[in-house]
């Protein structure tokens, strides 16, 4: 049915933990929109589009945005995965491996998703205040701001 | 022929009629896709609540199936080793099981519609029946309304490597049986451990990547 593939050990790992990267980089922002952590969005706010001639108006608000994104991330990651087994017939990476890959894909993308959100709501969220703790203090600034502003409370 | 083969044969029976539907259960039995999926839903529990409470809850529930997952992948591997490796029971029962041939080798002399590689490992227990169900099963215990559907996910993955072939149903009992020994033991672990897990809930906090 489908046409199979010899891959080394070494580039099935990387295709693994590249797809991994990018399925979880995409379920972070669609969690994250979804629970109001605006901190942690990679989309700029809310975007309105007005169509010429006829006056028709759309509204992108974040949620919208991180649904594209997992379109553009966890489906085609998701596809890769599901046809896997029949294009890498010879080629399997072993449950602790796997395991492995996985969980280190996920630390990459997590952190990825922090540096790269401190950086794009640097200065949208710059004047906001909290006093949330945890994950929920996300909902208000950004990550670096979160850190930057305990480390200054703790040496005020 | 045995109840668990004439069962095997009725599943995988229903293979090779409707290629779109083969084409189908080959992709969610596949080894990667519905464990790498079913681990997509515990990223976004972590995140995805509005309510801090909720997310606090899921989250544990996510280190619990987390846990879950490692301890019943583990007993599988470990007894695997023990009862097939070592070497120190040969010609018993318990060797028998686990080493028992996959249906499509020849000695079953089961007809089988195989649409799936040859795994080269013993079909007793099935590996992806452990981890799916003791990871459903962890969630499921903390969050009903998610745990559902990842037990949902869960045996829909397991029918399908019996659909192409690959397991008996009595491998995915077995395989079950063993998520369910991760699952108590985790809680047994998070039970017995509860200041750790906290410390860990506590740091992860205090750098904002939790509650």
């Amino acid at each position: 049915m489908y046409q199979t593939v010899e891959t080394s050990s070494a580039v099935l790992s990387w295709e693994y933990a590249i797809l991994v990267f990018a399925a979880v980089l995409g379920i972070i922002q669609a969690a994250v929109a979804n629970a109001g952590l605006r901190g942690l969005l990679f989309a700029p706010g809310t975007v309105r589009i007005r169509f010429w001639p006829s006056g028709r108006r759309w509204t992108l608000t974040p949620l919208h945005f991180s649904y594209l994104f997992v379109a553009v991330t966890v489906l085609p990651a998701l596809g890769f995965f599901f046809v896997w087994n029949q294009y890498n017939e010879t080629g399997i990476i072993e449950g602790p491996e796997q395991a492995g890959l996985f969980v280190l894909s996920t630390a990459a993308a997590g952190i990825f998703s922090l540096i790269a959100s401190s950086l794009i709501n640097q200065w949208r969220l710059q004047h906001n205040h909290t006093e949330a703790q945890g994950l929920e203090a996300l909902k208000d600034i950004t990550w670096f701001q979160a850190l930057w502003r305990r480390w200054r409370r703790k040496n005020r | 022929m045995s109840f668990d083969g004439r069962l095997f044969s009725w599943i995988n029976g229903l293979a090779g009629h409707v290629s779109a539907i083969d084409g189908l259960f080959s992709g969610l039995a596949d080894d990667y896709f519905m464990i790498v999926a079913m681990c997509l839903v515990l990223v976004g529990m972590w995140f995805g609540t509005r309510s801090p409470e909720a997310r606090e809850r899921n989250q544990v529930a996510v280190l619990k199936a987390m846990a879950s997952l490692g301890i019943a992948s583990g007993l599988v591997a470990w007894a695997n080793v023990i009862f097939v490796g070592s070497g120190k029971y040969p010609g018993t029962l318990i060797h028998e099981i686990f080493n028992r041939p996959r249906p499509f080798d020849p000695s079953s002399g089961l007809a089988v519609n195989l649409l799936f590689y040859r795994p080269t490992d013993p079909s007793f227990p099935s590996n992806l029946a452990a981890v799916v169900f003791g990871l459903a099963l962890a969630v499921w215990l903390m969050n009903r309304s998610t745990g559902k559907w990842l037990l949902v996910m869960a045996a829909v993955a397991c029918f399908a490597r019996v659909y192409v072939g690959i397991h008996y149903p009595s491998d995915i009992l077995g395989g079950m049986a063993f998520g369910v020994v991760g699952v108590g033991l985790t809680y047994f672990l998070f039970w017995a451990l509860s200041p750790l897990v906290r410390l860990l809930r506590w740091i992860l906090k205090a750098l904002y990547l939790a509650g």
